[in-house]
């Protein structure tokens, strides 16, 4: 009731638009200096969220951070080990490939390629789910059926199969990775926005919304989505690290972006052939990989304890 | 003092959580004779059902024994090991809680979780007690299993359930409430325990059901002369059940004494106000007075008698001093400055 | 009874939609199907390529393709793969049995670490123990399976020489006759224990692999649905009975914690079934998955489609046993 009150009050009282803007901002400043408190208790969430922010911000200035090409062969430097190995050195920190290339210039790159996917695909996924999780949620009847029969038969398919099946009918290339992995990630935020409305729909402040004349579209976006947030935040956070782990198993099926663009997953599977002698060629892209998706975990983890206890186990 | 089957010295139970340490069972002492039935009263919250487990040992994380005694036949239960302790629970204190849905097995049937109490104390059927039962041979397990489901079957018509045979292979759920509360009395009494900790046994249930069980209990209490901790907040059924009566506020005893004394003159003006908030069909026509504000949070109360902020007679000195607790008569204590004054 | 038949009915669309993603998935090619899968042989006349086209069914209908599809999945006439020209059948049937022994093996590995370590993180809350068990779990979540397999081979094969890092069985051990292709049945049945030995050191690298995030998973499960048991009434009541801790914890706690972990865990299924195709390819191991991998690669779409499809149904039998299991743990749903 107080909810229903408070909105009234917004209806009522007229405010200028700059006074409103000022509210806006103030309530919003507050939500998240009050939401950092919450988040920093978890120390660990705040370690994954640096990893993460680590590696986004080495991909954005990749070629600032490292002096060496990630493509072009140097057989003058050909499997040198990293630098805390006998034969390592600083200009090579993490040691060369075959070919001479260097693997932490390689990683730098190849982090562009996860985490654009990454972030690309839970975008689109995200958009596309919630609409029709909220649809699906909020209309229930026919289209409900529909969307949950279409979920369920996507959810049969192991999701690498899928993929991988996929990007073999597209043809490769980064624009069909991204089709192919959306083809199934928007199932996961419709899943938990549709049965977050269902909870959402039986609350007093949608009667109240109605029973002020509200239409089914202000309803749905205005006073439902909101209440949803949070919990979408939180899934596709975690989604992130999930898409980025496809990614690199389709790279290292050697159905990612074409080489010779560095992708963790390809680099892995290139560096296979020698991992007798030269192991660091394939592992460390592998480090790489477990880090950042360990990093985007942690930090769901903390936003989810942050954002939305009831989401907690 | 060898007469006593039970006695309570001074126990703390203090639960630690991130508000701080909530004081639940702040140095409480009592005791209960052979065969007596003792009544712990109190609002919600106030420490009555963490007293009961304390007990028994059975406090759960964040709460810990901190200190004090439980002598059960003289021997400190709280000094003894987590296997020495297993050889009393069930046998000699039983124990049955509010909700008898949540508290047996969903995934057991009745009877397996009858048998299982009477098993693992070899009760009944002559067999040597002691002995573990992974040591006996598979002819000498099926006897006892077959002993054990006999005594099961004795303890289901004992309670007063009919067509035990059939009942006793289906689930909790499958049962009313009542009936329900009939099953965890029979799992209770099966090992003819010495003390019966009943903690709210009839809250959940009906108003009808209700005097059905008490009368059940008593029945089974006079048959197996036990002694029975009553814990509730509803002094009607104090009054028909119990011999003495303990009254707890905030993790403290404020009074105990005879039922009659409690009920017919309190000495506490917060046993005075439970005894106020009894709606009475002789005076319907007067309102239900309520004793104004709440229990005090645990972790933040109050300096001196933890009663004084909703004491109609409290002064100064409450707040200065934590009144102990006094003999007002030989049998009867209480915890208030004002009322020894 | 009527709950399972219910339950029944539910996955006959999903099985419809499954019939129509995998039969669409040949048509999602951009351009033609067939030149795209000629051309990988080399130089091909327009009449072969009509003649492929007929073979496929593609010059028919869209509707007519679909039914005749779906009635030739139900005959069990799955079509000749393009690149090896022998029936899909056989080709499949031939792998199935690798793929199967090993996706049991992870399950029971995943099983065989998840629950216990989650019962035992659940019990100890908050110990060191506890903390250290969830952030495991976490990164066993987070790690790329390729890079575990690759790492475990790079310990144990390259390293300590202590386990085989590839392929079912050595080669100069005698594989036992054929009967159920699972070589540690068949051995069994042959009495062939030096076989045995082998098989079981060949499949635990591998089995370790498959099943690392299904026990992260379980594990992670298993610890929350403990935590929500413990809590219970007849937790206590079972301790105030003078049960010991053990039997607490194993009769009384986890019996009623499976229910939620059985459902749970059927429905990540999915991610062990994918993982066949990245730990057979990292292992050698003659499975589905592989097989999958290598026909996607060449374009025989025959083979794409059914083996994808026999994924798909697996892991709605999976579900379909789970929801069973779930009925049997049950006894209130059980009517």
């Amino acid at each position: 009731m107080d909810k229903y009150l408070a909105r009234a009050e917004e209806f009522v009282i007229t405010e200028t638009l700059q006074q409103k803007l000022l509210r806006v901002l103030r309530r919003t400043i507050s939500n998240i200096r009050e939401f950092w408190r919450l988040y920093r208790k978890n120390h660990l969430a705040v370690i994954g969220g640096a990893i993460v922010l680590a590696f986004i911000l080495l991909a954005i200035f990749a070629p600032w951070v490292t002096p060496h090409d990630p493509v072009a062969p140097n057989f003058r430097a050909i499997r040198k080990p990293p630098v805390w190995m006998k034969g390592g050195s600083w200009t090579h920190p993490l040691g060369t490939d075959h070919l001479g290339r260097d693997i932490w210039t390689r990683i730098i790159y190849g982090a562009r390629v996860s985490l654009f996917i990454g972030f690309v695909v839970v975008g689109f996924a995200t958009v596309i789910g919630v609409t029709l999780g909220l649809v699906s949620g909020y209309y229930g009847g026919r289209i409900d059926a529909v969307i949950q029969r279409v979920i369920d038969t996507l959810l049969a398919f192991p999701y690498l199969i899928l993929a991988t099946a996929l990007v073999g009918v597209l043809g490769p290339g980064l624009r069909n990775i991204v089709l192919a992995l959306l083809y199934k990630e928007w199932i996961y935020p419709c899943r938990v926005v549709r049965g977050e409305v269902l909870v959402a729909k039986e609350q007093e402040y949608v009667e109240a919304a109605r029973t002020v004349g509200a239409g089914n579209r202000h309803i749905m976006f205005k006073e439902i989505l909101p209440n949803v947030l949070a919990s979408t935040v939180v899934v596709s956070t975690l989604r992130v690290g999930s898409v980025i782990l496809m990614e690199a198993s389709l790279s290292f099926l050697g159905l990612g972006v074409e080489p010779p663009t560095p992708a963790w997953g390809s680099m892995v599977a290139e560096g296979r052939r020698f991992i007798n002698t030269e192991w660091w060629v394939s592992t460390l892209p592998g480090l790489a990989i477990l880090l950042t998706v360990l990093g985007i975990n942690l930090m769901g983890e903390g936003l989810r304890d942050a954002l939305d206890p009831k989401l907690r186990e | 003092m060898g007469n006593w089957l039970l006695e309570v010295k001074d126990l703390k139970t203090y639960f630690y959580t991130d508000n701080g340490v909530a004081k639940a069972v702040d140095g409480v002492s009592f005791s209960v004779a052979h065969g007596q039935a003792v009544g712990i009263v109190g609002e919600s919250g106030c420490g009555k059902s963490v007293t009961a487990r304390s007990i028994m040992r059975l406090v759960d994380y964040p709460g810990k024994i901190v200190g004090g005694q439980v002598l059960f036949r003289g021997e400190d239960l709280l000094a003894k090991s987590e296997k020495e302790i297993r050889q009393f629970r069930g046998k000699e204190i039983a124990m049955i809680f509010q909700d008898p849905l949540s508290t047996l097995n969903p995934v057991l049937t009745v009877g397996d979780q009858i048998v299982e109490a009477i098993e693992l104390h070899h009760g009944s059927g002559g067999l040597p007690v002691g002995l573990p039962l992974e040591r006996l041979n598979p002819f000498m397990r099926r006897r006892m299993r077959e002993e054990a489901w006999k005594r099961a079957l004795e303890m289901m018509e004992q309670v007063g359930i009919s067509a035990p045979e059939q009942r006793m292979a289906e689930y909790p759920h499958q049962f009313s409430g009542g009936m329900r509360q009939r099953v965890m009395i029979a799992i209770a009494l099966s090992c003819n325990p010495a003390l019966l900790i009943a903690d709210e046994p009839t809250t959940a249930l009906d108003v009808t059901v209700q005097a059905q069980i008490l009368e059940l209990m008593k029945e089974l209490q006079r048959k197996l002369n036990m002694a029975v901790i009553l814990i509730t907040h509803d002094l009607g059924v104090v009054a028909e059940f119990c011999d003495r009566v303990i009254v707890m506020y905030a993790g403290k005893v404020v009074e105990a004494g005879p039922v009659d004394d409690i009920l017919f003159a309190p000495r506490h003006p917060y046993t005075a106000g439970l005894l106020r908030s009894i709606p009475r069909i002789e005076d319907r026509h007067r309102p239900i007075q309520t004793i104004p504000g709440m229990v005090p949070e645990l972790h933040n109360l109050p300096s001196g008698c933890r009663f004084r902020t909703r004491c109609p007679m409290a002064d100064a000195r409450c707040a200065a001093e934590d009144p102990p607790l006094v003999n007002v008569s030989y049998d009867h204590q209480v915890s208030c400055l004002q009322a020894i004054a | 009874m009527d709950k399972i038949l219910q339950r029944l009915l539910q996955t006959i669309p999903v099985l419809i939609g499954i019939s129509l993603i995998v039969f669409s998935l040949m048509h999602l090619t951009p351009g033609d199907p067939v030149e795209i899968m000629l051309a990988e042989v080399g130089y091909v006349s327009q009449e072969d390529i009509e003649l492929m086209r007929a073979e496929l069914g593609l010059d028919r209908p869209l509707i007519e393709q679909y039914f005749s599809f779906v009635a030739g999945i139900l005959r069990g006439d799955w079509g000749t793969s393009l690149r090896a020209r022998v029936s899909v059948k056989e080709l499949i049937l031939e792998r199935l049995p690798a793929t199967i022994e090993l996706t049991l093996a992870a399950i029971v590995v995943s099983l065989i670490i998840g629950i216990p370590a989650g019962v035992l993180s659940a019990v100890r809350r908050y110990s060191w123990l506890d903390k250290l068990g969830t952030l495991v779990a976490l990164v066993g979540i987070s790690m790329p399976q390729f890079w575990l397999g690759l790492t475990l081979v790079l310990i144990f094969s390259v390293g300590l020489h202590l386990l085989p890092g590839g392929v079912r069985l050595a080669f100069d051990i005698p594989a036992p006759p054929t009967v159920t292709g699972l070589l540690l049945v068949d051995s069994i049945l042959a009495g062939n224990w030096a076989a045995f030995w082998g098989t079981l050191r060949h499949l635990a690298l591998p089995a370790l692999t498959l099943g690392a995030p299904m026990s992260a998973l379980t594990m992670r499960v298993t610890r929350s649905s403990m935590l929500e048991v413990i809590r219970q009434d007849y937790v206590t009541f079972a301790r105030a009975k003078g049960v010991k801790e053990m039997a607490v914890i194993i009769k009384h706690a986890l019996r009623n914690a499976l229910i939620p972990i059985v459902t749970v865990v059927a429905l990540n299924m999915g991610s062990l079934l994918g993982g066949n195709m990245i730990v057979e390819r990292i292992f050698s191991w003659p499975g589905l998955g592989q097989l999958v991998v290598d026909s996607i690669r060449t374009y025989d779409y025959p083979v794409v489609q059914v083996s994808v499809m026999i994924y798909a149904l697996t892991y709605v039998a999976m579900n379909l046993i789970a929801d069973l299991l779930y009925i049997r743990l049950n006894p209130r749903v059980r009517i």
